[in-house]
């Protein structure tokens, strides 16, 4: 991650990263991932479990051991801290917390563990795995519904595709 | 005396707030849940097995079952009769964390 004077912001990257080095080791199952948008989902869950069950057999006890290890803390708020001092304040703004019911995820370290416990009183807490860590877009995905259609073809602006060609492979 | 919530005596047609002394069932429930949540964030932070300093302070905290009623839902409180009160006069009591009390009171 570069530092530029834009992302001098209070950003939180590690949901992100975490997201990168799973995408890594399930790089050689991306071509199964490409099914129609409806499963989309339901896919990307089985070929990340099918890879996992098979990494598990094929690699060392090591690897296995250290990917189920939880090495995240995974933080809810649940209370607001209005009417409560500045640094209750603060510390949820530097936990990445902005409102309630939002979750964050941040690797295990006394820093992030002493941010906790001061406001011990306004969050809840959960020990999770690598692989459970998630970014804003997967846990809206996840809480989003799935539709009863899928879109099979669009019609962009520029294409010379007639309104029935959708009908051509049927 | 006089004030937007201190209340005034209803014969200089003032209007009354009434606050019992005491919790209620209902509440003392509310205030022991509030009591296993905290604890179980201290436990996970815990178990989590990272090392600190706020860590080993929330850890000499006692836990709810080694709590005595009296200070799960009263504060010590020097200007009282009885030197005690209830919580819910403290302000935030439901969002800080006040578990002991001086010995002896």
């Amino acid at each position: 991650m570069s530092v530029t004077a834009r992302s001098m912001r209070i950003t939180l990257p590690f949901a992100r990263q975490a997201k990168f080095l799973r995408s890594q080791s399930t790089s050689t199952t991306s071509q199964q991932s490409t099914t129609t948008p409806l499963t989309l989902e339901h896919s990307k869950n089985s070929s990340k479990n099918s890879e996992r069950t098979a990494s598990t057999s094929t690699n060392t006890v090591d690897e296995s051991t250290s990917h189920s290890k939880p090495t995240y803390f995974k933080i809810t708020q649940h209370r607001s801290a209005i009417g409560l001092p500045k640094r209750y304040k603060d510390t949820l703004v530097s936990l990445g917390l902005r409102r309630r019911l939002q979750t964050v995820f941040l690797p295990h370290s006394a820093p992030a563990a002493g941010k906790i416990l001061r406001v011990k009183e306004l969050v809840k807490v959960e020990n999770v795995t690598e692989a459970e860590v998630q970014t804003k877009r997967e846990m809206r995905a996840d809480r989003r519904a799935v539709r009863g259609y899928y879109v099979k073809q669009k019609f962009m602006d520029g294409d010379a595709r007639s309104s029935t060609s959708w009908m051509d492979g049927l | 005396m006089l004030g937007p919530f201190t209340g005034s005596p209803l014969r200089l047609s003032g209007l009354l707030w009434k606050v019992p002394w005491r919790l209620s069932a209902s509440r003392k429930r509310n205030q022991r849940k509030r009591l296993k949540l905290v604890d179980d964030v201290i436990e996970t932070v815990q178990s989590s097995g990272v090392q600190c300093h706020a860590l080993e302070k929330a850890l000499e905290l006692p836990k709810e079952h080694e709590m005595l009623p009296k200070d799960k839902y009263t504060v010590f409180s020097r200007n009282t009769r009885g030197y005690r009160k209830g919580i819910h006069k403290v302000p935030k009591f439901t969002r800080i964390t006040h578990r002991v009390n001086p010995p002896g009171f």
